[in-house]
């Protein structure tokens, strides 16, 4: 029995002796939501990060103590920069001026500013946060076009009190809208690293428009597009004087332009035809994400809008559900809209013939009518084929828009295609050889999309608006 | 079981108790390193190279089992000693305890470093280390028995974690990250491949234990049965990480199960649960430490015919404690085990047994021992012994009713 | 015990790996200094070898098979264990002679015997000892008499009506008889009392008298009867306290061994139910028990039971509480090797698993064993709910184990060290409540720890029914007012009654206490080292735990070692399907119902289940 108490003791007392090396209360520590990184006026970078403010956000000390302050209304978050030569070191220094220390492992989301990620040295910092332990490897990667601090600061969430929860929905709404992607540091470290794939980032910017005096935001369907909305301040040109032009800056003259859409030749933006920080929109949040930024290797080479990003993630397969817009075949100048799901993963196909790469992809979704705005019967069982003709065009022409984009423009396998190359090849060794990624852009592609309406939504049969004739129909 | 129906001075255990000694044991490595060997030795292939050195591990213990029919309730020093008296049993003796003290002592290093890298960063490394010796010293100081019995226990929910796990990350699984189907090409699944044998090399357990069977007919079972759970976990745990991650990133990581524990995000609640894997990872270690230490002082206890093994648990402690230092850094403790100690284990596990066995055949081939199948062998008599039939009977019987247990 | 066994050859070998007090006690060691104390805990000493007892399979079966020298060797064990027990039941018989050296024999003379009883009781100075003289009237003669018991202890009614009555007055009633002898005349015709026992020594009529008998002296017998005229007062049957059930049974134990004896028959009616009975304590003479049915407890256990309570050297023993600890496998693990309960329902169903009971005079707890660590977190309302509700109250009373053992140092390993696993939304607001707390978190959280367990303990004490609303009370007012003072936060007030519950909710009263011992270490262990701390409890406790034995049986049984049959461990089995008794009790009859027990569910046999295979 001494013996076990002697034991006992000894155990205790080098429990004492050694003390707790690591333990760190919740309250000595600051955490960090966000972590954005710029290029430095001083240094190399400029890092800025988002810290919880716990006192706001727990709505006040304890029970009946007064001195609390009043439940939610005080800052959730506030904003530190830091010039420093590496990511790890501005923590270091960040501690110099912060009473509590600097604690990662609650980032949700990493914003790269858009010359950071061009200049290619987005590896130096990606390595050392997939070294640390703090850094979730599924922390989101972001590139933002202009500056992240700028960014940053735009977010102040109202929804949401706290910001990390603001980041994690925003950052998993491409669920259901399909206009921004899923990018975690783990993925992008790897894609970054393979030969068989590309990696991609989400695309953030801050929102520069005002809305236009005439049309108030309530119900801004497919009209009032018209009104010339679609402003937007080149989140690139103004990225370096951030500081000043946040929270809707000096106005800028609305660009129909900016959206993408003209470009494709539609007369009005569809819902993906624009990039972040150009989308025509008020709100308090001035951050926000859509689109994709392409990467080759870790130099970002560069960024496709919404649209692009429903193709990435339709022909990876990754897509899950969203309201699309169509333009309706029989009667133009109206929409159809459906709720569209990809129920299976897409079939892609390989093949090399004659040292260039074909591939197959076949894609086939699943889709729910949501609106009808002609009123057109596409319900019945005659008419709803000639929907899903013109659905599988629309659908078709895009992703081969993208894939050729990616051949032709950025000559970057972001899809992945080479991971399914490789399974021509035997060993390592074999397939090294190919060198993938730099034939790539040689590829040529066969898209076939299947889509398949199966629910009109609570409408079955659409019957014509009666009037008295007066005005023709718009 | 078998501690019921046994002597009142026995360790004694049962099927399941052995042959959760030694997945345990040989699955320890999955925790560690060797989701990513596999990878380095194969590229995409690791899996392949898995059931490759599974299937010889299979062929060299079926060998060994052959050979071992003959002698009942012995442990390999025993036979060492019929094959060579007493310099073969000191020969065979002080070579696994050098093997057990090797892997002991990088063992215990490498899941200290670990736990310091995982989770106690600012712990000086003895501080963390202490924790894994206590739980050595006072696991073998309450002998075998208690041992095995919370192995039983605790393996199949060790296995539910890993398995859980590898279920979670399964949104993470991309079928492309195991092609090429050949990976680094055949020298690499199956030359370098044939080193990673030495992943079964805690077989040796199994050489040791016969002594402590409750049913020696079991010897051979048990030994396929923790083989063939062994490698299906291997598998798993080989094939979910190459499906996870792609092939030159899928070499960077240290802790492929713990990479993989990171990933796990369900939900906005549902994530960051890689700590829990802490508990499982710790727990697992402390009994493959403690397993370890006790057959390292066992070892050295029958081999210099030694009453007691209680007065040297604390010497050998020391010493696995002190040989864990040795190594200057992480990265050389690693080397020592994925390069210097894979490529000898696998001899004194499989190659050393046979030798002695073959030995001990030719030597004693004339012998008595032959004349007693399954009855008590004559030299035995240090050894507890009961009736085999009794006692074989009963275990089966029991077995039966107990309905799989294994 | 411990010389006894040292000189059995058999036990030469290693036997044992138990260092135990009794052999540190009887070590001899030399006068205490700081240097022998040191040399004491550095240096091994070569270990005594311990009695080590293990429940085999049943005797039967051993023999079958005791052909090696191993098997020759268990039954000189057993032989041993046996003349063993036999010595210590003859010792203690020695002993009970109590002082004053060997009694004289019960004289034919009754005047000696008065003197002998008069000095042995000292009669005058014992005020309450009562000596009635009078004359039994036999055929024509009157012989003198005298009787002894202690005033209070008897029931005066029936000594008036039952033996003095006949003895003195219906003695003249005619008498066909020829018996000659007077004991014989006497004890066949004149005591109408039904418990009368003819005995030849003094001890016998004292031990008879001293536990609320009287003892009857005639002159010119060499033997005196003891009557069991028991009516001291005691309490009646009432509800059991600690284990309260909604549905069944609700009577309890009381303090009477024999109402409670009859209390298990009533339940068990069966004849081979065996109650033997034995002393223990030279002073206090407590009758204890031991219960077990004959043709289903395994004899070693048996043996076991009766060699642990035989060898009993006390002097005093009150309650089954002390009698627990005299025969526990193991003082220092935390958890009880044996169930206490105050339920004959709960006895009778495991008696009839084949274990045994111990009854103590002067205790409604009534101890049965062995038992594992699965059984005390049922609760005996288990087996009288339907399958669904009792699973859902054995998953519930599981996790409460968990919540009350490591609920605390959860939260130390999580807050302390592993703070990403927490959600950042509660993180947040973990961090807000702890701002304007001045203690680091191990204080704060043994600062309610200790003040909840003071709450507890002050509860207890405080009498009458105040108690338990004075204690909820002040946990929530000293609660409410720790917040508000910023003394603890207020997420650890959730964590600490969260706790409590849990531990409450374990139905074996010293089960919950082993949790309430244990949840400081890994509050301790979780403030050091985070899970890695938490790792090395587990493992540690858990090595305890299966290293520890009940009564021979592993404490972990079925699951280390693995049993067959894991019936009613952590879930339980419908009645229907409970086919097995528990394996690990190795009981003579493994089957305890038929494979189909509803005979209805067959159509041919027509719900005679005699016939159901």
């Amino acid at each position: 029995m001494r013996r076990i108490v002697a034991v006992m003791l000894l155990l205790v007392l080098c429990c004492g002796l050694a003390g707790c090396y690591d333990a760190k209360e919740v309250d000595d520590l600051a955490y960090v939501l966000a972590v954005g990184l710029d290029k430095g006026q001083t240094n190399e970078l400029k890092v800025t990060m988002q810290l919880a403010v716990p006192n706001a956000l727990g709505g006040g000390g304890g029970g009946g103590v007064s001195g609390g302050s009043g439940g939610g209304g005080g800052k959730s978050s506030s904003i530190i920069t830091v010039e420093a030569p590496t990511l790890t070191s501005s923590l270091n220094m960040a501690n110099n001026f912060l009473s509590r220390r600097l604690e990662l492992s609650h980032a949700e989301v990493a914003v790269f500013s858009e010359d950071l990620a061009k200049s290619g040295t987005i590896e130096e910092y990606l390595r050392g946060m997939i070294r640390s332990r703090e850094f979730r490897p599924t922390i989101n990667l972001v590139v933002c076009k202009g500056s992240a601090e700028e960014y940053l600061k735009s977010i102040k969430p109202t929804l949401d009190l706290d910001p990390a929860k603001y980041y994690e929905l925003t950052f998993s709404a491409y669920r259901y809208t399909g206009l921004s992607i899923r990018s975690q540091l783990e993925e992008f470290y790897a894609d970054m690293e393979s030969s068989g794939v590309q990696p991609v980032a989400v695309l953030a910017g801050v929102n520069k428009s005002k809305p236009p005096k005439g049309a108030q935001s309530g119900g801004s369907g497919k009209g009032d597009q018209s009104g010339g909305s679609g402003d937007s301040a080149q989140g690139d040109q103004s990225g370096g004087s951030g500081k000043e032009s946040q929270a809707g800056g000096p106005q800028q003259e609305a660009k129909p332009e900016e959206s993408t859409g003209q470009s494709k030749g539609r007369p009005q933006p569809f819902e993906g035809d624009y990039e972040a920080g150009s989308i025509p929109r008020t709100g308090d949040v001035k951050g926000e994400i859509e689109g994709l930024a392409v990467f080759d290797g870790a130099r970002m080479v560069g960024e496709m809008d919404g649209e692009a990003a429903t193709d990435y993630l339709l022909v990876n397969g990754d897509f899950h559900t969203a309201y699309k817009t169509f333009a309706d075949p029989e009667v133009t100048g109206t929409y159809v809209v459906l709720d569209v799901s990809q129920k299976s993963k897409p079939v892609r196909r390989v093949k090399i013939v004659d040292d260039k790469p074909q591939i197959t992809v076949q894609i086939a979704v699943d889709a729910d009518i949501q609106t009808i705005q002609s009123g057109y019967n596409y319900e019945d069982t005659k008419q709803l084929p000639i929907l899903e003709q013109a659905a599988e065009t629309q659908l078709k022409d895009e992703i081969v828009r993208f894939l050729g984009r990616t051949t032709g423009e950025f000559h970057s396998d972001i899809c992945g295609f080479g991971d399914h190359a490789r399974g021509l090849f035997l060993t390592w060794k074999d397939w090294d050889d190919y060198h993938w990624l730099q034939r790539y852009k040689d590829a040529t592609f066969d898209v076939g999309v299947k889509v398949r309406i199966r629910r009109p939504g609570m409408i079955l049969r659409s019957e014509p608006m009666e009037s008295s004739g007066g005005a023709s129909r718009r | 079981m078998g501690a019921i129906t046994g002597m009142a001075s026995d360790i004694t255990f049962g099927g399941w108790e052995a042959v959760a000694l030694i997945i345990n044991a040989i699955c320890a490595r999955i925790f560690l390193n060797f989701p990513r060997e596999v990878a380095e030795d194969a590229g995409t292939a690791g899996w392949l190279e898995t059931v490759y050195f599974s299937i010889l591990a299979f062929l060299l213990f079926y060998i060994i089992a052959r050979l071992y029919a003959r002698f009942n309730r012995k442990d390999i020093l025993d036979i060492a000693g019929l094959a060579g008296g007493e310099t073969g049993r000191i020969i065979g003796g002080l070579l696994l305890l050098g093997l057990i003290l090797f892997a002991g002592a990088l063992i215990l290093r490498e899941y200290t470093e670990n736990m310091k890298i995982i989770s106690l960063t600012d712990s000086p490394l003895g501080f963390v280390m202490m924790f894994f010796a206590v739980a050595m010293v006072a696991a073998c100081f309450l002998g075998l028995e208690p041992i095995v019995r919370f192995i039983a226990v605790s393996v199949p929910i060790i296995t539910a974690g890993l398995l859980f796990i590898v279920l979670m990350v399964a949104p993470y699984y991309d079928p492309t990250h195991l092609l090429p189907a050949l990976g680094n090409g055949f020298y690499g699944i199956f030359g370098k491949g044939f080193f990673k044998l030495s992943t079964y090399s805690p077989l040796v357990y199994l050489f040791l234990i016969p002594p402590f069977l409750k049913d020696q007919k079991s010897f051979r079972r048990i030994g396929y049965t923790a083989l063939g759970a062994s490698a299906l976990l291997l598998l798993i745990s080989s094939l979910a990480y190459s499906l996870v991650y792609s092939y030159p990133t899928s070499l960077e990581n240290f802790l492929p199960v713990f990479q993989l524990a990171r990933l796990i995000n369900y939900g906005r609640f549902f994530q960051r649960l890689e700590s829990v894997f802490v508990l499982t990872f710790a727990i697992s270690a402390m009994q493959y430490l403690g397993v370890i230490l006790f057959f390292a002082v066992h070892v050295f206890k029958k081999t210099f015919r030694l009453e007691y093994h209680r007065p040297i648990i604390l010497p050998f402690a020391v010493i696995m404690f002190s040989l864990a230092f040795v190594p200057s850094n992480l990265m050389t403790a690693i080397d020592l085990e994925t390069k210097t100690y894979m490529t000898f284990a696998w001899s004194i596990t499989f190659i050393l047994p046979i030798i002695i066995l073959l030995l001990a055949r030719l030597r004693a081939a004339p012998g008595p021992l032959g004349a007693h199948p399954g009855g008590s062998p004559p030299t035995g008599g240090h050894l507890p012994e009961s009736s085999p039939q009794g006692a074989s009977a009963t275990y089966r019987r029991r077995r039966s009713k107990g309905g799989g247990a294994l | 015990m411990g010389r006894v066994m040292t000189d059995s050859a058999y036990f030469s070998r290693e036997k044992t790996t138990m260092i135990t007090i009794a052999k540190i006690r009887a070590g001899g060691q030399p006068p205490m200094n700081l240097l022998n104390t040191l040399k004491g805990l550095l240096i091994y000493k070569e270990p005594e070898p311990v009695e080590k007892f293990i429940l085999r399979e049943n005797d039967n079966e051993a023999s079958l098979s005791n052909q090696t020298d191993n098997k020759q060797t268990d039954n000189k064990q057993q032989d041993q264990k046996e003349n063993e027990s036999d010595r210590g039941t003859k010792k203690l018989k020695r002993q009970d002679r109590g002082g004053g050296g060997e009694p004289p024999p019960i004289s034919r003379m009754l005047q000696n015997n008065l003197d002998y009883i008069k000095e042995r009781f000292s009669v005058p100075t014992n005020s309450d000892v009562m000596i009635r003289e009078f004359n039994v009237i036999v055929g024509k003669k009157a012989i003198p008499a005298f009787m002894v018991y202690y005033d209070g202890m008897v029931d005066r009614i029936v000594v008036d009506t039952d033996i003095l009555m006949p003895l003195m007055l219906l003695s003249n009633l005619d008498i066909k008889s020829g018996d000659a002898r007077i004991d014989v005349y006497i004890r066949n015709h004149l005591l109408t009392h039904n418990q009368i026992k003819e005995v030849e020594e003094f001890d016998q009529v004292l031990g008879e008298v001293n536990f609320g008998g009287c003892g009857i002296f005639v002159d010119g017998m060499n033997t005196a009867f003891a009557a069991d005229v028991k009516g001291f007062e005691h309490r009646t049957v009432e509800r059991p306290n600690t284990e309260m059930v909604i549905q069944g049974p609700q009577e309890g134990f009381t303090e009477t061994i024999r109402v409670n004896t009859a209390l298990i028959r009533k339940k068990l009616k069966d004849e081979n139910l065996i109650v033997e009975d034995h002393l223990v304590g030279e002073r206090s003479k407590t009758p204890c028990s031991i219960l077990y049915i004959k043709n289903l407890a395994n004899d070693s256990l048996v043996a076991e039971v009766r060699r642990r309570l035989g060898s009993i050297k006390v002097d005093y023993v009150q309650d089954s509480g002390e009698i627990e600890q005299l025969i526990e496998d193991s003082t220092y693990i935390t958890s009880p090797q044996m169930v206490s309960t105050e339920r004959p329902d709960r006895v009778a169903a495991m008696l009839t698993e084949g274990r045994a009971a111990v009854i103590v005079h002067g205790s409604p707890f009534v101890l049965v064993m062995p038992t594992t660590a699965f059984e005390l977190i049922h609760s005996p309302e288990d087996s009288y709910l339907r399958v669904p509700y009792a699973n859902l109250l054995r998953c519930i009373r599981t996790i409460a184990i968990l919540v009350a053992l490591l609920l605390p140092g959860l939260y130390m390993a999580i807050t302390n060290f592993h703070q990403e696993m927490i959600p950042t939304g509660l993180l947040l607001s973990l961090e807000a409540a702890r701002e304007k707390v001045p203690f680091p978190s191990i204080v704060e959280i043994l600062i309610m720890e200790v003040s909840f367990e003071l709450i507890r303990e002050a509860g207890i004490r405080i009498p009458g029914t105040i108690g338990p609303t004075l204690g909820i009370i002040g946990a929530l007012i000293l609660g409410q007012a720790a917040v508000a003072a910023s003394i603890v936060s207020p997420i650890l007030i959730i964590i600490v009654a969260v706790t409590g519950l849990g531990s409450f909710a374990i139905p074996s009263y010293s089960y919950a206490y082993s949790f309430r011992i244990l949840r400081f270490g890994y509050i301790v262990l979780g403030s050091v080292a985070g899970f890695l701390g938490l790792s090395l409890g587990i493992f540690l406790q858990g090595m305890l735990l299966v290293s520890s034995k009940s009564f021979g049986v592993p404490f972990f049984a079925p699951f280390a070692p693995r049993t067959a049959g894991l019936g009613d461990t952590l879930l339980q089995d419908p009645v229907w399907k409970r086919e097995r008794r528990p394996d690990y009790l190795n009981p003579k009859d493994n089957f305890r119902q038929p494979k189909i027990s509803r005979g209805w569910t067959r159509q041919n046999n027509g719900g005679d289940n005699r016939n159901g295979k």
